[in-house]
């Protein structure tokens, strides 16, 4: 067997390296899971209730039905749903509440929901009431954060009463209503059109017709010259012909909450126009939607596990410390290594198996921490990271690591047992702890209290972190930020750090960081006695 | 099939372990390497073997420098230190199928290779053992079986035979004949001349790091002179003072001297000893005695 993959196996088998590769393990899913807790308890604005619900005042039945979703990839949340039904006088006061209602899904799928309003408050909901006003209040608790709202009732003017409501957030609301012989009252509609990729758009419609039955065909097409937005009617007159020729039929939408694909290339469009004509031909909806480029949880997520990853990778270094010691300094204290350079190999070949023995088992636990911690994220969020964030964040962690190992690895060649556990303690303690203390003592007596305080504390740091075996995680991080800041605006990265964070600098100081301690190692190895 | 050694030299800070040391051991021949503690046989041999860099010098193995040729050379010889040091924590095949490796073999193979030597030598019921949990015999048949892979034709044993039970010292010493007998060169140090004696076709002394002879066993037998090794409650000066008058003195360890060249009986030395108050606790006549001869090189050595 290759014995730089016998080393790395063997490396990889011990039992107490098997232990910390299981901490590594462990900690991906930590990792994953203190990030997916901070998503849950956050109120963000990406994700999105689309829901429509109707308030039969005649029955006193409230029908409830809508998605929550996470809005940059349409993907169908599960989570808590709390609702409550609530009166309110014209005065503003609250007169009446349901008990709240709490509904709960764990796969993503729509919800709804049949509410029968008390009669206490179903007194106070009359024909043609306008003393009060009705709404549902709601929470909505998922792996994407904590959506609150509050939709209100409007009323139709149909001969049942139904109040109808959809959602408020991004959608667009069709207001007003058309009396339509044979058709009754169409209600209310709400539309979002969402730019979902570069090719491929996402509508999601929610009707309130008169009758569960009712159902309308969609169609879409290309606005060739700016109109307004709140060019929404509802007509009876139906659009020219020609107009519609450019328009592409995309399905049938029904009463409720409707998702359907626009199956055409809209990456340079940012108005669409649509026209909803029910079957009969008697009735249309026409209006015009902006295409939205809306940033959902991704970027957020990213963030946040990035913050997380910091209590677990401040304590990595540890495992490469005791692997290097592994390697070399047990055995040479033990005197153990000279047995193996009696066999057909070079000083310079034992000491390079060794330490990439050492870097392999870095490349595997980095490899298994962050693909714990992203498979998890992708099982229950169903956020899939783009390629960039995954390699730059496993680059992080894994540089520095070999950076680390490569500086334990020139202490073992150079000091034995005892003595190389001190010093790489030591080493160990002063990059994660005594290092900040430094910079804050710099921060205090020479870049002095100030306005630009805290900017010239963090652009010392990120100075600092060149000087740091650890460093290059700190640069893979910026740099993380600074892709979701350009690319989608969210996110902040700290000011004046531009201009310290080198993206060859950053390389070349890595590359150093691996490279110098490992040769300088090998100078003292090279001529070192082995014996114990 | 033959260990070179050119004038090495090594030195450990300040002190000067080995100076210009040079001999040759060639094929089918067993050379005894005989040396005090402490004269430099492991630090030479641990150069032979390539695992410690000399300040100056060379050793050769069939004509491949350990220095320059380092891989070609160690493939074609093998060393069985007195004291093998393993990375213990391992089973003893799976630290054979590792060092396997580094010849070239595969896992499989060397597993097979690993299970074959190692029964062979004994170890069959020991091969899934910790090498911590390995006796030092063990220790040293598992080192012979590593050193075995590729049947090298050149072998060191340095100081083999301490602390081995009479079983394993016969092991051993069988051994050294028959890699002899299979025109393989053997390099055997010991501290004790009568222990190369049976094997050895010739004897390298060193002393203080430098050789201080070079001779053939038979030679070395016809020089030996006879001798009475006492072992003694005290061994101080007034004690050699004593003995000077009744040949030549040396002091072999802590409580036991060896007179060489005795001119009176041993009964009159005896008696006074203890009429000096000396205890005296045990006596051995030596008619020919080999030491002597080695202590003889010391003392010329050291300018006697």
């Amino acid at each position: 067997m290759n014995p730089v993959l016998y080393d790395f196996k063997r490396g990889i088998l011990r039992l107490s390296v098997v232990v910390a590769i299981t901490l590594f393990i462990l900690a991906g899913a930590g990792l994953a899971y203190m990030t997916i807790q901070t998503m849950v308890g956050t109120k963000v604005p990406y994700i999105e209730l689309v829901a429509m619900s109707t308030l039969d005042i005649e029955t006193g039945v409230l029908d409830l039905e809508g998605i929550v979703f996470d809005i940059s990839t349409m993907k169908e949340l599960g989570g808590v749903f709390e609702y409550r039904f609530t009166v309110i006088n014209i005065s503003g006061f609250k007169v009446g509440a349901q008990p709240v209602v709490v509904w709960s899904t764990r796969d993503s799928v729509r919800f709804s929901g049949k509410l029968n309003i008390s009669k206490n408050l179903g007194s106070l909901i009359k024909y043609n009431s306008s003393e009060y006003l009705y709404s549902l209040q709601y929470n909505i608790t998922t792996y994407l954060g904590l959506k609150s709202g509050e939709i209100h009732y409007e009323r139709s003017n149909v001969n049942r009463s139904i109040y109808c409501s959809t959602s408020g957030g991004y959608s667009f609301d069709i207001l007003g209503s058309v009396e339509t012989s044979g058709a009754g009252i169409f209600g209310k509609a709400s539309l979002r059109f969402i730019k979902f990729s570069n090719s491929t758009i996402k509508v999601v419609i929610a009707l309130c017709t008169p009758s569960a039955k009712d159902s309308f065909e969609l169609y879409v097409g290309e606005v060739k010259t700016a109109r307004s937005q709140q060019a929404f009617y509802i007509t009876t007159k139906p659009p020219s012909l020609d107009e519609l020729k450019n328009y592409t039929l995309v399905g049938t939408v029904t009463n409720g909450v409707n998702i359907l694909d626009v199956p055409q290339n809209f990456s340079k469009v940012t108005q669409i126009a649509f026209v909803l004509i029910q079957p009969s031909k008697t009735l249309y909806v026409q209006g015009v939607v902006p295409v939205m480029q809306i940033i959902g949880a991704t970027p957020y997520v990213v963030f946040s596990l990035l913050g997380q990853a910091d209590v677990f990778t401040r304590f990595f270094p540890i495992l490469m410390l005791y692997l290097a010691y592994v390697y070399i300094a047990k055995p040479r204290s033990q005197g153990a290594l000279e047995f193996v350079l009696a066999r057909p190999v070079t000083r310079l070949e034992l000491y390079l198996t060794r330490l990439f023995a050492g870097i392999l088992v870095v490349v595997v636990a980095s490899a298994l921490f962050y693909l714990v911690a992203i498979a998890t994220i992708a099982t229950i969020m169903g956020i899939v990271f783009e390629s960039y964030t995954y390699i730059m964040m496993y680059l992080g962690i894994a540089v520095s690591l070999m950076a680390f190992y490569s500086l334990c690895y020139a202490l073992s060649a150079a000091l034995k047992g005892g003595r190389y556990l001190a010093v790489s303690i030591f080493v160990y303690i002063f990059f994660t702890v005594i290092i900040q203390i430094i910079i804050s003592i710099v921060a205090i007596f020479v870049v002095k209290p100030g306005p630009n305080f805290v900017e010239n504390i963090t652009k010392l740091s990120y100075q600092m972190a060149y000087f740091s075996p650890l460093g290059f995680n700190e640069f893979s991080k910026y740099f993380t930020m600074k892709y979701y800041e350009t690319k989608y605006g969210v996110g902040f990265t700290p000011p004046g750090v531009e201009d310290i964070a080198n993206p060859v600098l950053v390389g070349v100081s890595a590359i150093a960081w691996i490279v110098i301690p490992a040769l300088l190692g090998w100078l003292v190895f090279r001529k070192a006695n082995l014996s114990s | 099939m033959v260990i070179e050694i050119v004038g090495v030299s090594k030195s450990f800070g300040r002190v000067k372990a080995l100076s210009n040391v040079s001999f040759t051991v060639r094929n089918g021949e067993v050379v005894g390497y005989v040396g005090l503690n402490g004269a430099g046989k492991t630090t030479t041999i641990r150069i032979a073997v390539g695992v410690l860099p000399p300040d100056s010098g060379n050793v050769f193995i069939d004509g491949y420098s350990v220095v320059k040729e380092k891989k070609n050379a160690s493939r074609l010889v093998g060393w069985v230190p007195e004291l093998p040091i393993f990375e213990s924590d391992f089973r003893a095949l799976d630290y054979f199928t590792y060092l396997a490796g580094y010849y070239g073999y595969s896992a499989s193979d060397a597993r097979r290779i690993g299970k074959e030597l190692l029964e062979k030598l004994g170890l069959g019921d020991a091969l899934k053992k910790k090498l911590s949990e390995y006796s030092q015999g063990m220790r040293k048949r598992f080192a012979l079986a590593v050193s075995l892979i590729g049947d090298p034709p050149n072998f060191v044993f340095d100081e083999v035979l301490n602390g081995l039970d009479p079983q394993g010292i016969a092991f051993f010493r069988n051994l050294a004949i028959e890699f002899r007998k299979q025109n393989k060169a053997v390099l055997f140090s010991s501290h004790i001349l009568s222990e190369v004696e049976g094997i050895a076709d010739r004897v390298v002394f060193i002393h203080k790091g430098r050789i201080v002879g070079d001779y053939s066993m038979e030679y070395i037998r016809q020089q030996a002179q006879p001798a009475i090794e006492l072992a003694l409650t005290t061994v101080d000066g007034k004690v050699l003072k004593l003995l000077e008058k009744h040949g030549e003195p040396v002091v072999v360890s802590e409580k036991r001297v060896l007179l060489r060249k005795p001119i009176s009986d041993s009964s009159q030395i005896v008696v006074e000893l203890v009429t000096a108050g000396v205890g005296v606790l045990e006596v051995k006549k030596h008619e020919k005695h080999l030491e002597d001869f080695f202590f003889e090189l010391i003392r010329k050595a050291e300018g006697g």
